[in-house]
Order: structure tokens, then C-alpha cells, then sequence
């Protein structure tokens, strides 16, 4: 077939060539959809602006995720869609690290009323955004039992992720580590 | 443009028949534990770097969210599961790879997690041809039982030379100047995604995907889980 074609398909850059292969890939991505997959949700921007703060992580590229997942809402609101998981919990805890509590609380409750399956983590984050309101600078602790890692010499286990105690959003999170 | 055209065509060649005499199996076939146990909800780790390249896993984790989300299942923010995972000293999935992982399920909700393994993200550099390589191999274990439940790997190869030949030696010299160029510009990121996309087309859906369920007999590629 056209296996050994593709050096020459490629040398005529035809823009036209490069949309039909795509297409049908993405037919071929997509079989036995009734509706292309992508009208699911709307990602939008989301995996761009979040390589852009992996290649410079300056406030300024930070700042242009937060929107992209901002206007993420708000299409998918405006397109019935359902907002994708995470969106909601991602602006939540980028608000929890900023200090803005009440925002990262109303995010947190959303990302949890639309996703059930989001329980046990959001309502984890719930507590540490009470905490972080609640006692000021202390250090949110909903698990008690922070004594784990010590014990071990240093020696990470899953155990330890779950029992020491839950990680202390930036910003508020000098005296963690 | 070119490496895009040619990304589109071998992921176009994979797809439409490149590997016609591969073996096909259904989904339900090769993944059963999937719809046993039907998991809902996704944490995914950092992923594991068996690459040459140092900032690949920096990269390539910018990759697989948004892919998996389309698969269907809750998936909890990658950057929110890695950053409190870091916090606890996990930075790279090899690190839970071998241990057990149900306290990841008390801990997240998470019904199963992804492991991602980098195998290359490279480029090969000959005369007047050079090469760009991603290939990652994803793994799904339950964190109920531990077992794998389902894993698939995709690869991407790029032709990075210019074919605008000019002829003679100076059109050589030139070709050279622009492999050399393409290469020091090569961008792996789209094609890490083409490669995600290849990967998680053999994942049967999660509950939020109209297909999900409905996926059994679907055929995929059966790869060989030799090249580990």
C-alpha cells in the first residue's frame, strides 16, 4: 500500500492531504461514535496553557491557565455541556494557594456535586480550605496522625502519603518541609 | 508543517491498516478486569522516566489529562493529585509502582491508578535524515486488588528532514542546516499527545462516555508485552 509512499507524500506539503489523513485518523480514533468524541466536554486551551507554565512558570502564564479553565466553564455552560472533571477542583486549589478560601471553596463544592466520584478528595480539600480559613496560619490537619514518615528513616511508603499530614497549600506552606 | 504531515500520516498508517498483520482482539477480550470491575474514577501518578531526556516527564505530564478526561472516567486533576503527592515525596510513579495501592483509594477516591512510562522521547541525528521518537506505554491497576487491568503503549515517529532538496552539494549543506534547525526546534508535545491518543483508543470507556459499555467487542491491536 502506501507504506513506503509517505517520504513523498511528505515532500508536497499539500494542506489538503494532511486534513483528509487527519480526519480519517480521527474517524478511525472515533469508530462506532455516534457523535465525534470531543463534543463530550470542551478542553479548550486547558492542555496549552498548561504547557506554556511548564515552560516558563511565571505568575503571568499561571494567570492565562486560570482563564483558559475560566472560559472552559463558562462554554461548557453555555454549550450544555458538562464542565470536565478536574476543572473545578484545579481552579479550586490554585484559589486554596492563593489564599482566596471561599472561592476555593465554592469550587470544590461544584467539582463535588458534579462528580460523585470526587467525594472522598474533595471533601479532603474542603477541609484543609476550613482549616486554612478557620485557624489562620496553622497547619490543616484532618488526618491526626502525621507521625508516620519519621518512624520509617525517611523511607516514603503509601502509607505515609495517607497518614502524614496532607500537604499545606503554597504560600501558606513555610513551615511544611 | 512537514513534521506535522508527517506525524499525521504515521499515526494515519498505524491506524488504517500499517499494522494489518498485527493480531486483533476485542476489547473485552484482552481487558476483561475493566469490566469486572468497572472502575470510575483515574488518578494518575507521575509518570516514569525511562527516556534519555531529563524534562521529559516536566513535559510530557502536560499531556495526558486532557485525553483521559475524553476516555470517560472522573480523572482527578493531575496537577492537584501530583502536587500533593510531591509534597509527600512522590515525584515519580516507579516510586508506588511495586507497593500496594489501596491507600491511594482512601486517600484520593480513586477507583484505579495510571502508571505512564516514558520509553523515548529522542531524537536520532544522521547526516541528512534525523528522527524524532515518542513512545510511552500507559498501565491501569485497580487500587482495590492491584492488578493490572489494562496497558497499551503508542509511538510516534517523526521524519524531521526538510525535503525542499535544492540539488547539488549546496543543496546538501542546506539540507543539513535545516535538519540541524528542525531538530534543536523539535517540539515533542505533539506528538507525546499523538501517542496518548493512540494509547488510550484501546482503553475501554469510563461511565461518562456515551460508549461506555458498548465497547466489548471493539477490536484492537494486540501488542506484545515483551518490549517492557
Amino acid at each position: 500500500m502506501m507504506t513506503h509512499q509517505t517520504t513523498l507524500a511528505m515532500a508536497s506539503p499539500l494542506r489538503a492531504v494532511q486534513l483528509a489523513l487527519l480526519a480519517a485518523a480521527l474517524c478511525v480514533l472515533c469508530t462506532g461514535c455516534a457523535r465525534p468524541a470531543n463534543s463530550m466536554y470542551c478542553m479548550d486551551n486547558y492542555s496549552s496553557t498548561l504547557y506554556a507554565c511548564r515552560k516558563n512558570p511565571a505568575q503571568e502564564q499561571q494567570d492565562k491557565h486560570v482563564k483558559a479553565m475560566q472560559d472552559i466553564v463558562a462554554k461548557s455552560e453555555q454549550r450544555n455541556l458538562r464542565v470536565p472533571p478536574g476543572i473545578f477542583a484545579e481552579l479550586g486549589y490554585i484559589h486554596l494557594k492563593a489564599g482566596q478560601t471561599a472561592d476555593a471553596r465554592k469550587y470544590f463544592e461544584a467539582e463535588n456535586r458534579l462528580y460523585p466520584e470526587s467525594k472522598v478528595f474533595t471533601t479532603r480539600l474542603l477541609a484543609w480550605a476550613d482549616a486554612s480559613s478557620g485557624t489562620g496560619g496553622d497547619k490543616p490537619a484532618p488526618d491526626d496522625t502525621a507521625a508516620g514518615a519519621d518512624d520509617k528513616g525517611g523511607v516514603i511508603t503509601p502509607a505515609d502519603a495517607v497518614n502524614d499530614a496532607p500537604v499545606l497549600p503554597a504560600g501558606e506552606g513555610a513551615a511544611h518541609e | 508543517m512537514n513534521r506535522m504531515i508527517a506525524a499525521t500520516l504515521l499515526l494515519a498508517l498505524a491506524l488504517l491498516g500499517g499494522c494489518a498483520h498485527t493480531a486483533q482482539s476485542t476489547k473485552a477480550e484482552l481487558f476483561p478486569l475493566m469490566y469486572e470491575q468497572k472502575p470510575r474514577s483515574i488518578v494518575v501518578l507521575p509518570p516514569i522516566n525511562e527516556s534519555t531526556a531529563a524534562d521529559a516527564p516536566t513535559y510530557y505530564s502536560t499531556t495526558i489529562q486532557e485525553p483521559l478526561v475524553y476516555t470517560g472516567y472522573y480523572v482527578l486533576p493531575y496537577e492537584v493529585s501530583s502536587d500533593i503527592l510531591a509534597h509527600e515525596g512522590i515525584t515519580d510513579g516507579h516510586q508506588l509502582y511495586d507497593l500496594p495501592l489501596n491507600t491511594l483509594k482512601e486517600y484520593f477516591g480513586a477507583d484505579a491508578v495510571l502508571f505512564t512510562r516514558i520509553k523515548k522521547w529522542d531524537t536520532s541525528y544522521a547526516v541528512v535524515a534525523s528522527h524524532l521518537t515518542v513512545a510511552v506505554e500507559c498501565e491501569l491497576k485497580s487500587t482495590t486488588t492491584g492488578e493490572k487491568m489494562w496497558n497499551y503503549s503508542g509511538t510516534v515517529v517523526v521524519d524531521l528532514t526538510n525535503h525542499n532538496t535544492g540539488g547539488g552539494l549546496a543543496g546538501l549543506l542546506v539540507q543539513v542546516v535545516v535538519t540541524a534547525m528542525n531538530t534543536a526546534m523539535a517540539d515533542y508535545v505533539p506528538y507525546a499527545m499523538q501517542a496518548n491518543a493512540i494509547a488510550l483508543n484501546a482503553m475501554p470507556y469510563g461511565p461518562y462516555h456515551p460508549q461506555h459499555e458498548k465497547d466489548t467487542e471493539h477490536k484492537v491491536f494486540v501488542q506484545k508485552t515483551a518490549d517492557k
